[in-house]
């Protein structure tokens, strides 16, 4: 690794949502192939956070670089389409497009972002995931870890810079958490992307190097 | 990958409550293109029958009947005028052609009308095969008696005695077909033609095989009649009416007066009573047309109710497709999509159903007015109302998915 320059920077954010509740959250800044940890009980503000991160809510104050980008000074148009490129997003239940297969799901992601769209490719990631015979599931034919699978799938298809994750565990079991925990970290190095995961599962905490306490 | 892909695979998940959508604007659309099929095929025949005919002279009676039975051939005739009378009228300077008409028989429902070689003059009909008659009992026949009929040259057809198919067959005196019309577009292709002679000397035979018959049984004739319509009276030949072309428009005004009042005879305007047709009918077309109006209109509202349930059961999936990178115009034009496809979809069955309704009217109801394969231009517009429906229809729920928050909608 020659240069190892920020992957994600924020300074000086805060948010409102009405006059009385006000967030502020500490500045960061997080280098590629690195981990970081949001750690924070509800109501905290890590969903806030996390959209805040991610382009989905605009905040008060404070700048976001992507790789040097600033995403708010996009236009909307843009922003979508950094979105689609850059991030990647893993909820706390899939969010699967239910009209769509598991395939329609890659392909959908790929068309969103504008980008080309190679079925063999879209094969591969599913086989590395261990859902290759899935491909033409529909998501209520699959068990909840398929799901997950799935749509962690689906948040990497696209190479992004970081890959954020929205309580993924918190719903499953130990073992089950164990795995998706795994599997996050495996897939987010093996395509390139900076993890992000925020929780309140104390579970998780051993195997992240970064942690940012809200 | 693309929007209509998108749409396509929602729509299947709601099937039920899309069906109902696409059936509603199928039945609306098939009535609104019927109602279109039929008043333009009918406005179109009615115009093409009596295209050059000016006056229909005939027995008094209903004037429409008169034209009804001498132009279109459906209706039965208003009686019999002497053929002296009428070819008096011919002489007048103020008519240009006059075509004798003799009616009574039929041939497995085609008419057979006595006339003369003027008939193909005035509706600019010629011969594709064969020769006119030279002799009775020889006919020349349209070009769909032809065709439905499989005739050809030389095949000799048995007449039947009125106007519909019947089993009273006149055996002993089958025709002779010497020739068939070229395809002229009017009542002329469902005709079988033949002298006047032939139907006078038919009738003739029959009167005496009648009064034979007659002497033996008691029963009631129940086609007398139909017999009655060509009879031989001492006074002379008789006919059933006769077509007229003037020679200038002036004789609109003199003619038709000229013979109510100096003959026995009726004069009826096919301009006039056609139009008075239509506006009869007209009523009944109107009241259809405001049924398909309701009909699409209620088409639109289903689809609109299926359309804001399915956004507010998607509005999670609206938010998380947005975090894939949609725009907000992606999940409008996906919502767009999904009500044009539906009414489209069901605007096109119903143009299906329209012309499949005129197969059937034109199959099964022998009416050879309609005909299913043919278009009306103002089916052009179905595909723009249908548009149009369904953007209505899907454009509030359209709206919604336009503005759905991410972030709130997320984090609910």
């Amino acid at each position: 690794m020659a240069i190892n320059h920020p992957q994600l920077e924020f300074k000086e954010i805060t948010f409102r949502y009405r006059k009385d509740r006000m967030f502020s959250f500490p500045s960061l800044t997080l280098y590629e192939h690195e981990q970081c940890l949001i750690l924070g009980d509800s109501g905290s503000g890590k969903t806030t956070l996390l959209h805040i991160l991610t382009g989905l809510l605009r905040p008060f104050t404070g700048t976001v670089l992507l790789n040097g980008v600033d995403i708010y000074r996009l236009s909307p148009k843009k922003q979508d389409q950094f979105r689609g490129k850059h991030i990647g997003l893993v909820f706390q239940q899939s969010h699967l497009i239910k009209s769509l297969t598991v395939l329609e799901n890659m392909k959908l992601a790929r068309w969103l972002a504008g980008l080309p769209i190679d079925k063999g490719e879209l094969l591969a990631v599913l086989q590395r995931l261990g859902i290759a015979d899935k491909a033409t599931c529909y998501p209520y034919q699959l068990s909840q870890g398929q799901a997950q699978r799935a749509a962690i799938g689906r948040a990497l298809i696209n190479k992004p810079m970081i890959l954020v994750a929205d309580e993924p565990t918190s719903a499953l079991d130990d073992r089950h958490a164990a795995i998706v925990l795994e599997l996050l970290l495996e897939q987010s190095k093996g395509f390139g992307a900076t993890l992000i995961i925020a929780t309140h599962d104390k579970r998780i905490k051993d195997r992240i190097s970064h942690t940012y306490q809200l | 990958m693309n929007i209509l892909l998108v749409a396509h695979k929602n729509i299947t998940r709601n099937s039920l409550s899309s069906f109902l959508g696409a059936l509603l604007s199928a039945l609306g659309t098939a009535i609104f293109c019927l109602v279109l099929l039929l008043s333009s095929q009918l406005s179109k025949q009615l115009d093409a029958n009596s295209k050059h005919i000016d006056l229909v002279v005939g027995a008094k009676g209903s004037p429409l009947q008169l034209i009804l039975n001498s132009i279109y051939h459906v209706d039965y005739p208003t009686g019999n005028i002497p053929l002296e009378e009428a070819q008096k009228l011919t002489k007048s300077p103020l008519v240009k052609l006059a075509v004798p008409l003799s009616m009574g028989d039929n041939y497995q429902g085609f008419r057979i009308i006595g006339t003369d070689s003027s008939f193909l003059k005035l509706y600019g009909a010629a011969i594709a095969s064969g020769k006119w008659w030279s002799k009775d009992f020889e006919v020349v026949i349209g070009f769909q008696v032809a065709q439905k009929k499989h005739l050809k040259i030389g095949d000799k057809i048995i007449g039947a005695h009125g106007l519909s198919n019947s089993n009273d067959l006149h055996a002993d005196h089958p025709y002779t077909i010497t020739g068939i019309l070229e395809e002229n577009n009017s009542v002329a292709d469902q005709l079988v033609l033949t002298g006047l002679s032939s139907v006078w000397h038919m009738h003739e035979h029959e009167e005496h095989h009648h009064h034979e018959h007659k002497s033996g049984h008691n029963e009631p004739d129940e086609d007398h009649e139909v017999h009655s319509l060509i009879e031989l009276t001492d006074h002379g030949k008789e006919i059933t009416s006769m077509l007229i072309q003037y020679k200038n428009p002036t004789a609109i005004a003199m003619f038709p007066r000229m013979v109510n009042q100096t003959t026995e005879m009726q004069a009826a305007s096919p301009a006039i009573e056609s139009a008075r047709l239509f506006s009869m009918l007209g009523i009944g077309l109107d009241t259809l047309m405001y049924l398909a109006y309701t009909l699409m209109l209620i088409a639109a509202i289903s689809v609109f109710i299926s359309l804001y349930h399915a956004f507010k059961s998607r509005k999670y999936e609206l938010a998380v497709m947005r975090t894939m990178g949609a725009s907000r115009h992606i999940l409008f034009g996906i919502m767009v999509t999904e009500g044009i496809y539906i009414t489209v979809v069901g605007s096109l069955t119903g143009v299906f159903l329209a012309h499949l309704a005129t197969y059937f009217i034109s199959r099964f109801g022998s009416n050879e007015m309609v005909s299913p394969w043919r278009f009306s231009g103002k089916e052009g517009w179905i595909l723009p109302i249908g548009l149009a429906l369904g953007f209505l229809a899907a454009l509030i729920p359209a709206i919604k998915a336009y503005m759905t928050p991410i972030s709130k909608t997320l984090s609910r």
